[in-house]
């Protein structure tokens, strides 16, 4: 591995190649051609010996040359989700774009991208620019339906589906894909757009104890007792039809409320 | 009515991307139908994404918001709640010296992406194009919130006015 040397006072003279390993090292002016010439000779001889044990052993394998990069021959007005069609690495060879990143070692400037470990360990989203965004989506609009144009304020929507069911679903990497708080389900219902007599809309506040928001008139039931999202949502919807049902029966301990 | 078709079942992946998009979409019209019963309706579909990077996020939402337009969902907001601070002080050394301790931190930043009024089928569809391109070492939490009718057997109570009072 070569490693150009620069001692500050010497920045006018010439500099050195050394096969020393990543270590810096100060020469003086009078000792550097020694140095250098030791150094030559080594490696004339480790570069010979080598040559000469590859010989000894029989294949000859000659270093197949690195073309010039793809960006060379890139136009301007390219297609562009050509060459990054689905999430892939950062290819220095591929993008040719003059991008810089990592630390500006000795006041330098942030290290250029060929052979770029920080450019690679990044997600990029050269796969998903505007273009390529507005040709998914061209292709996934014939799947989508579109809502219904009666329904536009919430107070419509309110009215004619009042019963709010919610529920939540996660998207992560790590030991296991699922997570156990998918199967919460949340169903809330103003009690206003059932249809409840005064006796049962008491009794039904009576029962529901802590779930009912005087404020805002809403009763909240939210289930995870069972494993799966749809049964949750079954046991709901069998609580509410339970409470209400009861609600309209009148004990024969007549209770005032 | 719903279109019941899943992307997976479309995709084929061979040739040119000119090539397979032209596939997909002959494939794709002649696999599409109506399935009988009807679309959910999502009053609110809330994403919310967390991750370490800063900017990741602010690429991944600027491609959601995208995407959100181009299908046609409206996009009620797309905020960033505050980052959280997980900071940690261990020991310096193996082996005694108490009193030198080093500090770590994570930080997790979210946003908050919000859409409202979306039916079944369209957010199926969004969201496995959002999901499908996450990126690596971000999470994604979804809560939907859907609108429904009362059912029939809660419409009148069970009983009628001579069996209510025994």
């Amino acid at each position: 591995m070569a490693a150009y040397i620069t001692h500050p006072a010497l920045s006018s003279l010439s500099k050195i190649n050394c096969n020393i390993n990543a270590i810096y090292c100060f020469i003086s002016f009078s000792r550097r051609i020694s140095i250098s010439s030791n150094v030559l000779s080594t490696s004339a001889v480790t570069t010979e010996s080598e040559a000469a044990g590859r010989g000894v052993r029989g294949q000859r394998r000659s270093k197949r040359q690195a073309g010039e990069p793809r960006t060379e021959r890139m136009t301007v007005d390219q297609d562009w989700t050509a060459v990054y069609p689905t999430a892939a690495s950062f290819k220095p060879s591929t993008v040719p774009l003059p991008v810089r990143m990592g630390y500006p070692v000795k006041r330098g400037v942030p290290p250029a991208k060929k052979g770029n470990l920080e450019l690679m360990k990044i997600p990029n989203f050269l796969h998903l620019t505007p273009v390529a965004i507005k040709k998914h989506c061209e292709a996934l609009k014939q799947f989508c339906t579109e809502w219904p144009s009666a329904l536009d304020s919430d107070e419509k929507c309110m009215k004619h589906f009042p019963i709010q069911v919610q529920s939540k679903e996660f998207v992560s990497a790590g030991l296991s894909l699922q997570n156990p708080d998918a199967r919460i389900v949340t169903l809330k219902v103003k009690l206003s757009s059932l249809n409840l007599d005064d006796h049962a809309r008491k009794k039904m506040i009576k029962l529901c104890e802590e779930r009912y928001c005087k404020d805002t008139d809403t009763l909240t039931i939210t289930t995870d007792s069972c494993p799966l999202r749809q049964q949750n949502y079954d046991y709901a919807m069998y609580l509410l039809t339970v409470l209400y049902h009861e609600s309209w029966y009148i004990d024969w301990i007549v209770i005032s409320f | 009515p719903c279109p019941a078709v899943s992307l997976r079942s479309a995709l084929v992946l061979r040739g040119s991307y000119e090539a397979v998009l032209c596939e997909i979409k002959t494939l794709i019209v002649s696999q599409v139908s109506l399935a009988e019963e009807p679309d959910a309706l999502y009053q609110k579909l809330t994403v919310r994404v967390k991750g370490h990077d800063r900017s990741v996020l602010d690429s991944y939402e600027f491609f959601v918001t995208l995407a959100a337009g181009e299908l046609g969902l409206k996009l009620e907001k797309a905020c960033e709640p505050p980052k959280h601070t997980d900071k940690l002080a261990l020991l310096k050394s193996v082996h005694i010296f108490k009193k030198h301790h080093v500090q770590y931190e994570t930080r997790t930043h979210q946003r908050r992406i919000e859409v409202s009024r979306v039916t079944g089928s369209s957010a199926r569809v969004y969201l496995e194009y959002i999901q499908r391109n996450l990126p690596e070492g971000v999470a994604m939490e979804v809560i939907k919130t859907s609108a429904e009718k009362i059912p029939e057997h809660i419409h009148t109570p069970l009983w009628d006015e001579c069996r209510r009072q025994r």
